[in-house]
């Protein structure tokens, strides 16, 4: 198979008495969507803060792109090209849209705090480059009519496909959405599907994404993960896995 | 304009200049600094040392003045800016307290409590310091709509967030806590220019403070507001100084008023008086297009 851009070799964290992950093993191949499903409290999210190093893992290793990050800042990790989306949507609230798809790529702009000030034009070149990359991005994502808005004057389906935006905006080698379909409408869901297909091929992503709707799920993933009690019960294709007791039984019979 | 009203001029100048500095690190960057007057007193006592003392000829002393204030806004700003927000906030209390105080513990050097006096007449200084004025504000004006500014917004709502987007918000933390103190030195130097006299006491916390007063009165998300408030409140008690409330100067009830003014804003207009609107050209030719309209119409009456 191809290439393997994101491995963790039996990550572990806990909370206190709480172990939120355990032995947490995977590989996240290139042009892939993986899916992590499992009942509320299973680790999922907290998989997503190792991952991203919010938080660092009490023992295991994480693999990025071939590199060990084990010694890498959060900030360090996202430069390298892991980029995330929140489970509680998290625009910047003081800024419109476009600045806020603009602060994905802001942190890489080329121009330094003398050329801000005194508007050289070196500053109006970067300037000029990132208003440009933000507006493709935007308009290839049907999102440039919101580019003025408020993010929180828009409805929640926009809000979440402009933090996706915002995400993939700097051009990450991989993505991870954490519950991209929470509170949205069963059309919207639809609606999203066809958007993380969209984007996965044109920005060349590898996705994994967390998800409660059995039907982004089976309809987008390549092989899932069953996360509950912070351990993996069962990993399989959506056909294997629809039918497996154990599934059922932590996760599908909670639910209903 | 005769002397008092230049005075006053200056005075309000320096008042802007700081507010600008402040607005790029509560305005922009959500942290409150409640020691800039510190940096002000750096600057002034920094420059004038400098000049009387080792004789160094004024630009060089207040370059080397404003130097002081970077360093020390620098080793702060890296020990206090990884701390929670409250915490540093706290910080820039001690220091607010502790650099003025310094003045008073180098007595010998300084004169302490009763004034340091020693500092030259410069001619046109209020062309000086409106110069400058315009240029601190044209300057954090272009900060805001930059990468930094955004940024800037970034970690002022969402830290997490913004480090995910590869954003060292710790350093850029500390770049905004040094240019707002350089800022903070230069109004320093202009004050004691204006004044040909400094002492410890004019640089007490109630001067940090009521930098916050005027960045919030005007709009803690408007550099625009900010700076208008911030010249129009420290002219305003000057200008009353002749009116008399029982028996004394309305000048002396400086403070309660702005306690006062304060308090409506809180209560009415909690964003301050611009809320997040900035003024600009575009905001001018719309009100002198009303003007035009409405003395239009008056003429077809007449
Ligand atoms: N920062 C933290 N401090 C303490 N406990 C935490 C922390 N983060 C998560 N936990 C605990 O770890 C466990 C797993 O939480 P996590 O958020 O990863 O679950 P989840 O699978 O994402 O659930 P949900 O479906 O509700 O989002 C929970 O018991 C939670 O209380
Ligand atoms: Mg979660």
């Amino acid at each position: 198979m191809s290439n393997v851009v994101l491995k963790t070799e039996g990550i572990s964290k806990s909370f206190g008495g709480v172990k939120a992950v355990q032995q947490f093993s995977m590989e996240l191949h290139e042009h892939e969507i993986k899916g992590i499903i499992g009942p509320n409290g299973a680790g999922k999210t907290t998989i997503f803060n190792l991952l991203s190093h919010i938080i660092l893992p009490d023992e295991g290793k994480i693999f990025l792109l071939g590199e060990d990050i084990e010694n890498k800042s959060q900030e360090e990790v996202a430069q390298m090209g892991l980029s995330r989306t929140f489970q509680s949507i998290r625009l910047f609230a003081g800024l419109n849209v476009l600045d806020n798809v603009k602060v994905g790529l802001d942190n890489e702009g080329k121009y330094n705090l003398f050329d801000a000030m005194f508007l050289t034009p070196r500053r109006w070149k970067e300037e000029k480059r990132i208003h440009n990359a933000a507006m493709e991005c935007l308009t290839m994502l049907n999102l440039e009519k919101y580019k003025d808005y408020r993010s929180n004057n828009l409805p929640y389906g926009i809000q979440r496909r402009v933090e996706i935006a915002r995400a993939i905006v700097s051009r990450p080698k991989i993505l991870l959405l954490d519950e991209p379909a929470a509170g949205l409408l069963p059309e919207e869901v639809f609606e999203l599907i066809d958007f993380i297909r969209l984007i996965k091929e044109k920005f060349e992503l590898s996705i994994i994404v967390i998800e409660h709707r059995m039907d982004l799920i089976m309809n987008l993933c390549s092989e899932i993960l069953v996360q509950d009690f912070g351990k993996t019960i069962a990993c399989g294709t959506p056909k294997e896995l629809q039918c497996d007791p154990r599934v059922l039984a932590a996760y599908l019979g909670e639910e209903e | 304009m005769n002397n008092y009203q230049i005075g006053l001029t200056i005075l309000s100048c320096v008042s802007v200049i700081t507010v600008t500095g402040v607005y790029a690190l509560t305005g922009l960057c959500g942290m409150f600094s409640l020691g800039q007057a510190a940096f002000m007193c750096i600057g002034a006592y920094g420059t004038f040392m400098l000049t009387r003392y080792a004789g160094i000829p004024l630009i060089p002393a207040a370059l080397l003045g404003v130097l002081a204030g970077v360093i020390v806004a620098w080793v702060v700003g890296r020990l206090t800016l990884k701390l929670r927000r409250d915490y540093f906030a706290l910080m820039t209390v001690a220091l607010g307290q502790a650099i003025p105080s310094l003045v008073v513990v180098f007595s010998e050097y300084t004169n302490g409590a009763l004034g340091f006096t020693k500092i030259p007449k410069v001619n046109g200084l209020i062309w000086i310091t409106l110069g400058i004025t315009v240029l601190v504000v044209f300057c954090i004006r272009n900060l805001k709509y930059s990468r930094y500014g955004r940024m800037c917004l970034a970690l002022k709502t969402d830290e997490l967030a913004a480090k995910s987007f590869g954003i060292n918000v710790y350093k850029l933390k500390v770049k905004i806590y040094i240019l707002a103190s350089a800022i903070a030195c230069i109004a320093g130097i202009l004050f004691a220019l204006r004044n040909r006299y400094i002492d410890n006491t004019q640089f007490n916390w109630a001067l940090s403070a009521e930098m916050q007063i005027f960045l919030f009165f005007g709009g803690s998300n408007s550099l625009t507001g900010a700076v208008v408030s911030a010249f129009v409140l420290k002219m305003l008690p000057n200008i009353l100084r002749n009116v008399q409330l029982f028996g004394v100067s309305m000048q002396e009830y400086r403070i309660i008023l702005y306690c006062i003014l304060v308090l409506i804003i809180l209560n009415f207009r909690p964003a301050g008086i611009m809320g997040e609107h900035e003024l600009n050209f575009r905001w001018v030719s719309r009100l002198t297009a009303k003007i035009k309209n409405a003395s239009g119409r008056n003429g077809g009456k007449a």
